[in-house]
């Protein structure tokens, strides 16, 4: 059995300081693993990530994360990615981790993914350059993924994004930006290697719970959706429990 | 039907002799005052008040105020709200009151109150469109009883500026739903557009482009609806200060327009064990 924290969209900054970590201190009595969904500071300075290091660094469990997009923002996903690196944090983008935990080996494939929208509401790589080039980053991000996801040699395996690879988790959004939320070229990466969980962040006013097309829990920890430090999901083979927190579900009455 | 009509005139004309007398001493005492309530909507033309009178006054002349009352015989009780004193003369109420729906009565408020006859002695008496903010700003959970404020604002919807009212009281659902009733009931026109509210989609676009792309905010999440010239500001951000920012960069982006920024500051709960 292995228990995998994840919180996404922390949105750090210096006026944004130490209002997680506290919260981190005991993550090894609940947790195996620390999953950092995207979006880690609000502008993408040197500065907030220094903000973001001093949070998740040391902790008593692995931290994972992949960048988003305001990480991106001042072009320098570069220096923050080698920040977080040193600092202990694996950063992960087109790549995949495994980890040797006391409930079992976990893969993690990552990568900050990108928008092009959902199966029959989506662009496609036709027209104009910039059209074509959205697109094709979007695929291109999505197709190392799932060779990230699928090389990895791991009994559990979790997909970590920070756009959305489903619908289902961004209802409550309005549907006009769900294709700059995500797309689902990033289920398709995880289907196509059957992982036990897929996470991300990003779409704020979005739900927490949805499903790939091939059956896979979708899990968006954007803060604003899970509104605490961090959710915790259970994965365990042994009980049968291919459902992250199925524990949670009430048994149909018969 | 007789009795119970000479009683109300009975009742009624205790208490604008209370109104009067209470009227006069705070003059002599030298605190400036208006008449609201429903006894200034008696003065514009409602019917007459059976339950209390109310004054609105400065909050640093409530002490003086209730001392030239008590001076007089009045019975004074300071009840826990804070925002009244009320004043007992005999059995009739008056309502010494220094702040309108959560706003402070202030000299402007005051200065604004016109000179009336009221039961043949002069008094100020709140303006017809303050009176009219102060009660539909009045409605909450607690009090959303609409049949008072319409009886008084039926005789009086000509002295109202109601396009002032919208602005002001724009805020407020309870509000918003009242001025619909009183569409409905004809007792005011509809809501004219005002002239380029057809640019507040254009308005808004700009506004949301400016809070992404500005260096200060880079918020995407935050919603902008333009609204009768206020632009509402909802959404959730992870600071105080970033919460203050977007008020700014919105400011910034619809000059002249008023912002109302309803953002909050998302709070960050401990984590919850899955099955707990």
């Amino acid at each position: 059995m292995i228990r995998v924290a994840a919180v996404g969209d922390v949105h750090l900054g210096p006026d944004v300081r130490g209002r997680i970590r506290p919260h981190l201190d005991d993550i090894a009595g609940c947790a195996d693993v620390l999953l950092l969904a995207g979006d880690l500071t609000q502008h993408g300075t040197v500065p907030e990530a220094e903000v973001v290091v001093e949070e998740f660094r040391d902790l008593a469990v692995p931290v994972i994360a992949v960048l988003g997009n305001h990480d991106f923002q001042c072009d320098s996903p570069g220096d923050i990615t080698r920040m977080l690196r040193d600092a202990g944090i694996t950063v992960l983008e087109g790549s995949g981790v495994v980890l040797g935990l006391p409930g079992g080996r976990l893969g993690v494939g990552g990568g900050k993914g990108f928008g092009g929208g959902f199966r029959g509401r989506s662009g496609s790589e036709f027209g104009e350059p910039e059209m074509k080039a959205f697109v094709r980053h979007s695929r291109e991000l999505a197709e190392a993924l799932g060779a990230a996801l699928r090389g990895l040699d791991a009994e559990y395996r979790v997909c970590l994004t920070h756009y959305a690879p489903v619908a289902d988790t961004l209802a409550g959004e309005p549907p006009e930006i769900y294709p700059f939320l995500g797309s689902y070229f990033l289920a398709e990466a995880a289907d196509s290697a059957g992982v036990d969980l897929a996470v991300h962040g990003h779409a704020h006013a979005g739900q927490e719970c949805g499903t790939t097309p091939g059956g896979i829990a979708v899990r968006n920890v954007a803060l604003p959706v899970i509104r605490r430090a961090f959710a915790v999901y259970t994965l365990d083979h042994q009980e049968g429990v291919r459902h992250p927190d199925e524990a949670r579900i009430p048994a149909p009455a018969v | 039907m007789a009795s119970s009509s000479s009683l109300r005139a009975a009742g009624s004309a205790a208490l604008l002799a209370t109104m009067k007398k209470a009227a006069m001493i705070l003059r002599q005492a030298g605190v400036p005052l208006a008449l609201a309530g429903g006894a200034a909507a008696y003065a514009r033309g409602a019917a007459p008040p059976l339950h209390d009178v109310d004054f609105v006054i400065g909050e640093a002349d409530a002490d003086d105020a209730a001392h030239a009352l008590a001076a007089s015989g009045m019975t004074i009780e300071r009840p826990p709200e804070g925002w009244l004193i009320k004043a007992f003369d005999g059995d009739q109420m008056i309502d010494l009151i220094f702040s309108l729906g959560g706003h402070p009565v202030t000299r402007e408020l005051l200065d604004r109150a016109e000179e009336m006859d009221v039961e043949a002695i002069r008094l100020p008496v709140l303006d017809a469109t303050d009176l009219a903010i102060s009660w539909l700003r009045s409605f909450s959970e607690h009090h959303a009883d609409f049949a008072g404020a319409l009886t008084n604002v039926r005789p009086m919807r000509e002295q109202v500026d109601w396009d002032l009212v919208r602005r002001e009281t724009a805020g407020s659902a309870f509000a918003r739903a009242f001025l619909v009733l009183l569409e409905g009931l004809d007792v005011i026109a509809a809501a004219e557009e005002p002239a380029g509210t057809g640019d507040a989609d254009y308005v808004a676009g700009r506004i949301e482009r400016a809070l992404a792309e500005d260096p200060r905010t880079h918020e995407l999440s935050v919603c902008v609806e333009v609204e009768q010239g206020v632009v509402y500001l909802r959404g959730e951000v992870a600071s105080e200060r970033r919460r203050l920012l977007v008020g700014e960069v919105a400011g910034e982006a619809a000059p002249g327009l008023t912002a109302r920024n309803e953002v909050s500051v998302i709070e960050v709960l401990p984590p919850v064990e899955a099955g707990a």
